[in-house]
């Protein structure tokens, strides 16, 4: 039916009227149709320090797709079971305006799905070793509330999430802080308290606990995570599909590696596609690929944000 | 059932390490599957993994919101429903990889402008949840008799600190380990004679987490399907018996 009709069609009727065939097209040819070979992703951009009004912000864009991943520090007492450990807390919005699907309100299931996977991969990358986060053994750690904000939604959410997310994280810089006598956290060197927290029972927070306050000025990162999302469209693999892909594709398989070549992650959520060895064997060298691209922007960023260890070389 | 054993395990596989709970490593817990326990669905099945116990009640195809129907197919809803609580990101996700999974074998274009409901319900959780989870709602919509081009079955896998791969892993083994996988393979469809059910291929839904290396990767995707196919002939049995019950 398609070859009967491209002929007399405008590429543009033709796309609306058959969009799958326009796309099966495309990809029989080795191209898609916003001009990328198949196995090649989106240009992607990171921005550090885009909100001036949080702790550490990043803002990632993967062709359209936007996500802004903003870091709060706030102060804490670390819960009994785990007294040495600060906490990261991730929470995932989709704004209204990010796709036509879109409702303010309630968190979508898109929204927690990305939440979770997220705080996944960032929890098996071992990215935050929480114990940075303590500032007097049991009395007092950070807490980092990492909120992300999906504002434009074309595909591969995941990637530029946890993207965003590590950025921000690893340009987090913890602000110097003493415990005072009165048993306060406040800033070193500041006697007037602007960040203020007393012990539940209104004990002292001793300074010199058995860890006692460590300065750190930058939380190092324990690994590097990235994420690709690769499309099964009629036996062949394409890399980092955009929104339409996404609904067209006949399964997605997102694989998440990080810079000590360790797989972390490898989800694939059903659909009318199966994924043999072979097939998933590709995504992950595809996701490998990417992760030397994106790892090496992620290197540049943070080199040019002056973070230290980063020396803006690839790896 | 007979086939909780693995047969033929790959090199160094550490078979005849004795885990706390005293299977070997390649050994599943038993299963039971109760089908149609609830009146008032269209199908349902009870889903115990040794500890973990999944009820699943499927409502459909039937009528659903306009804005959520689909003009050409009918749609797929879960409900996963966490033991206690409310249902959180983890259970959102854990719904969209059951609802991914269930439309890649329902014949969808049957019943347009439809929606087949499955509630799962946790009622008893110890480890293996999501493969549990999908393994009531295969049962389920077989229950209810929704078109599917195929059935579909789920193992879990844990990678311990030391390497090694075991199959169903209960809490503490997930807990304990380094990595958990999940691993979800369809059926492949077989003629009326076939002794046994034989799996397709392809991965139908995977979920790993935790560090692995390629190698650790494409070993639990052999071994889960080992233990899928296990979970099949189980699944195959007890489909035939509750059958047999019936004539």
């Amino acid at each position: 039916m398609g070859a009967l009709v491209q002929d007399t069609l405008e590429p543009d009727a033709f796309r609306k009227l058959y969009p799958d065939q326009y796309y099966a097209r495309f990809v029989a040819e080795g191209l898609r149709p916003d001009g990328r070979p198949l196995l090649q992703a989106r240009p992607t951009t990171i921005a550090l320090g885009a909100v001036s009004a949080a702790d550490s912000s990043a803002l990632v864009k993967i062709g359209n797709t936007t996500v802004m991943a903003g870091i709060k520090l706030e102060v804490m007492v670390p819960v009994d079971e785990r007294p040495q450990e600060g906490q990261v807390a991730v929470s995932v919005e989709l704004t209204a305006l990010c796709s036509p699907d879109a409702r303010p309100g309630r968190f979508s299931e898109a929204a927690h799905c990305l939440n979770e996977q997220v705080s996944t991969a960032l929890r098996s990358g071992g990215v935050v070793n929480l114990q940075n986060l303590l500032i007097a053994h049991g009395r007092a750690a950070w807490v980092a509330y990492l909120d992300l904000y999906v504002l434009d939604a074309d595909g591969g959410l995941y990637d530029a999430a946890l993207l965003a997310a590590l950025a921000a994280l690893a340009a987090l810089r913890l602000p110097h802080v003493d415990v005072d006598d009165e048993g306060k956290v406040v800033p070193a060197g500041a006697s007037d308290a602007a960040m203020v927290l007393e012990d539940a029972d209104g004990q002292r927070l001793s300074a010199a606990g058995p860890a006692g306050p460590q300065p750190i000025a930058h939380l190092r990162v324990g690994s590097l995570p990235t994420a690709l999302t690769c499309a099964l469209y009629n036996g062949q693999l394409i890399v980092d599909p955009d929104r339409d892909e996404e609904a067209r594709a006949h399964a997605l398989v997102a694989v998440t590696v990080d810079d000590r070549g360790r797989l972390l992650g490898v989800e694939k959520q059903g659909g009318r596609a199966a994924a043999d060895a072979a097939a998933l064997q590709s995504c992950i060298a595809a996701a490998r690929v990417r992760h030397r691209e994106v790892a090496s922007l992620l290197r540049q960023a943070l080199h040019a944000a002056t973070v230290p260890g980063y020396s803006g070389a690839d790896s | 059932m007979s086939c909780t054993e693995l047969a033929g395990p790959g090199p160094g596989s550490g078979k005849e390490l004795l885990r706390a709970n005293g299977r070997s490593a390649h050994q599943l817990r038993s299963m039971q599957c109760e089908r149609g326990p609830l009146q008032r669905a269209d199908g349902s099945a009870r889903w115990c993994q040794g500890g973990s116990v999944v009820l699943a009640a499927v409502h459909g195809p039937r009528g659903t919101a306009s804005r959520k129907e689909d003009p050409e197919r009918a749609v797929v809803e879960i409900v996963f429903r966490p033991r206690s609580g409310l249902a959180g990101p983890a259970e959102r996700l854990a719904e969209a990889t059951v609802r991914r999974t269930v439309e890649g074998v329902l014949i969808a274009a049957l019943h347009p402008r439809t929606a087949v409901t499955v509630v799962l319900q946790v009622l008893s959780e110890d480890g293996g949840l999501l493969a549990c989870a999908l393994c009531a709602a295969s049962a389920a919509l077989v229950d209810a008799a929704v078109p599917l081009a195929r059935t579909f079955v789920a193992a879990t896998l844990a990678k311990t600190s030391e390497g090694v791969l075991l199959v169903d892993p209960d809490a503490a083994e997930e807990e304990a380990a380094d990595a958990v996988a999940t691993l979800a393979f369809a059926a492949r469809g077989e003629a009326p004679g076939d002794v046994a059910p034989t799996l397709a291929d392809g991965v139908l839904a995977c979920r790993s987490a935790g560090p692995l290396s390629d190698g650790d990767f494409l070993a639990a995707v052999d071994l889960g399907r080992a233990a899928a196919r296990c979970v099949a002939v189980f699944a195959r049995a007890s489909l035939e018996k509750s059958l047999s019950a019936l004539v």
